[in-house]
């Protein structure tokens, strides 16, 4: 008995029946979008998908795709304040609590993470009406409240979860634990992309990486391409974007012969998702080296666009938020289909005052709120706000009793979000909470309302678009979502 | 990297060949290398890493620093293995993907030995050509699917 031919056998009858079963002679024979991208790519032929928004296996991956219905918007922009904005003190004002501050909080408590709640406690800040719609927005947001007409804010909104880590899984993917596919993942899936140069789907990062990780940011389930690029807003995005070779012409020679012996590897081994990316990925990222710079480098822009936005703010953070705004306006004007802008640090830890109430809102505040606005005024101004849904929302709100001396806890019985663009009516109010605003009690509305909301508004069905998974045909809103038709046009 | 905290000078990219056990790590000057493979960012601990798979991977094995170097070393050690082209692309193969080349691929790989020579592409510090176009081959071994999984 010869040990090492035995294990040759063997390894030759594991080559043999791996070559026979149906499995892999299917994922050969179905010719999975890795190879394909493969031979469209040696090629350089351009392939456009005619395939349904429930995904084809037979086309690139992230070649558009036509949707449910004719739809409004063809982008999203999603601000995230990473943290929970207090409502009480941004978009809800609440006459009553301001009377009663200071008095005992006469409804019932529900449990909060720190249980060291205080007495019930008014808004340091004033609100004042703005707009033909008479919105009122507190002191925080002054640049933005000038923006009030063109939103929809959502005084309703609840969460299932009363904790960072699951609530941002829960407003990311629709499900509280680790794992499902980002909301940009779902859309680059039912979707695809307008531009094979850059991913489908970008997080500008200011900073502060939300609680629960890159996972908030992945493409779970669903193909790996899906998932999100995460850029930096300053001059290197992504490291390692700049090719290196010295002559011209010998990094094309490189990825021709990787190509070639990739595609003997994708020969032998059939369909396999993270081998099909990762080919895809390659692709994209010999784009991205042309891309990326072009997109980053904004001597361009004008200095009265920059200024604008914000370049040249005393407060570094607004600087840095300045620079992520403009780069999602330029992300979408390159047909980028999701991008989220995560917050800077401004050294308060997030938006998440449990305490130093004042100071912390402030200096968030003062990061975003000129950028936001120049943001929507600049997207307005070049045509592009009727195509492109922006979103702002954190992830819960906060308690309008105190905690401690000056903070306030996690509340995710009812906080606000508000949303502009392609087919939102500008200068509404939807839903109310409590006289206290503590809890949603006119109008409930759910994250799954909310991403209802926005495969609406860029044309797809919620119900409809889905991916078999674990038996089951699994989609971003689960079994729930209703579209908030009222905030529409 | 720039920044408050930066510290003044780095080591050699390639560690002067040591293996690390310990790095130190500085959570404003997160090595990009390392967060592109999925390294947890420090603020907070981490159960389970993620496992993406991006572009920003792909940009790593082709235009870092690091992979640039190490594929200069390996070349020089594969031409100083054996004299004969062949012999030498069967070597690489071996190290890199435990298992010897088709003929078909040793062609190609021969093919391109041959363009990039042509190209008059020079390895940096010694002006070699035949360096030069080592190093790129061994550059693309890396960035193989096949050198990066493991089935």
């Amino acid at each position: 008995m010869d040990p090492m031919n035995d294990e040759v056998e063997v390894a030759d009858v594991r080559e043999e029946l791996r070559a026979r079963t149906r499995r892999a002679f299917l994922g050969q024979a179905a010719g999975g979008f890795g190879a394909v991208a493969l031979t469209s790519l040696l090629g350089e032929a351009p392939l456009r998908a005619a395939a349904t928004a429930s995904g084809g296996s037979d086309t690139s991956a992230l070649a558009p795709r036509k949707t449910h219905f004719e739809p409004r918007a063809k982008r999203v922009i999603f601000l995230y304040m990473d943290g929970g904005v207090s409502q009480v003190d941004s978009w809800d004002p609440k006459p009553k609590l301001q009377r009663d501050s200071g008095k005992p909080f006469p409804m019932k408590m529900e449990p909060t993470q720190f249980d060291n709640n205080g007495n019930t406690r008014g808004s340091p800040w004033k609100f004042r009406q703005y707009g033909e719609s008479g919105t009122p927005v507190s002191e925080l947001f002054p640049h933005i409240a000038r923006c009030v007409d063109k939103l929809a804010v959502v005084r309703s909104m609840t969460s299932d979860f009363p904790e960072h880590t699951n609530a941002n899984y829960f407003l990311h993917t629709g499900h509280g634990l680790q794992g499902r596919p980002s909301m940009g993942a779902w859309f680059g899936y039912g979707l695809g992309s307008e531009n094979r140069d850059l991913p489908a789907y970008v997080v500008l990062n200011g900073g502060l990486t939300p609680p629960g990780g890159l996972d908030n940011f992945l493409s779970g389930f669903l193909p790996a391409s899906y998932q999100a690029s995460v850029l930096r807003p300053d001059e290197q995005a992504i490291a390692n974007v700049r090719a290196k070779e010295a002559r011209p012409g010998v990094q094309r020679r490189k990825l021709d012969l990787m190509r070639a012996l990739d595609a003997k590897l994708r020969a032998r081994t059939g369909h396999v998702d993270a081998l099909e990316s990762a080919i895809q990925n390659y692709e994209l990222a010999a784009r991205m080296q042309l891309a990326v710079p072009e997109l980053t480098g904004l001597e361009g822009e004008s200095k009265i666009v920059k200024k604008l936005y914000g370049f040249e703010s005393g407060y570094d953070k607004t600087r840095i938020y300045a620079r992520q705004c403009l780069l999602a306006r330029r992300l979408v004007e390159r047909g980028v289909r999701f991008v989220e802008l995560t917050c800077p640090n401004c050294g308060h830890d997030r938006w998440d005052q449990h305490s130093n109430l004042k100071r912390g809102h402030e200096n968030n505040a003062r990061a975003v709120d000129q950028p936001i606005a120049a943001l929507l005024i600049d997207l307005e101004r070049r045509g592009l706000l009727d195509e492109t849904l922006v979103v702002w929302t954190g992830e819960f709100g906060r308690t309008p009793f105190a905690q401690g001396r000056n903070g306030r806890d996690h509340n995710p019985y009812g906080f606000s979000l508000w949303m502009a663009g392609g087919g939102i009516r500008g200068g509404t109010i939807y839903g109310a909470t409590d006289e206290y605003g503590y809890k949603a009690i006119d109008k409930r509305t759910t994250i799954h309302d909310l991403h209802a909301t926005m495969f609406h508004l860029l044309g797809i069905d919620h119900e409809r678009l889905t991916y078999r998974h674990s038996g089951r045909d699994i989609r971003l809103t689960d079994v729930a979502g209703d579209v908030l038709h009222d905030i529409l046009l | 990297m720039s920044g408050r905290g930066r510290p003044g000078r780095s080591g050699p990219l390639d560690g002067a060949g040591r293996r690390s056990v310990y790095l130190q790590l500085r959570r404003n000057f997160v090595n990009p290398f390392f967060s592109a493979f999925d390294k947890p960012n420090p603020v907070s601990t981490r159960g389970r890493r993620s496992e993406s798979n991006v572009p920003a991977q792909a940009l790593s094995l082709l235009n870092d620093d690091f992979v640039i170097g190490q594929a200069t070393v390996w070349a020089k050690r594969a031409l100083a293995s054996a004299t004969n082209e062949d012999a030498r692309i069967d070597a690489m193969f071996v190290d890199a993907l435990g298992r010897a080349p088709s003929d078909d691929e040793r062609k190609r790989c021969s093919a391109f030995l041959a363009e990039v020579y042509e190209s008059g592409a020079k390895a940096p510090r010694t002006k070699s050509r035949s360096v030069a176009a080592w190093s790129e081959l061994a550059h693309v071994l890396f960035n193989l699917k096949e050198f990066a999984w493991i089935r």
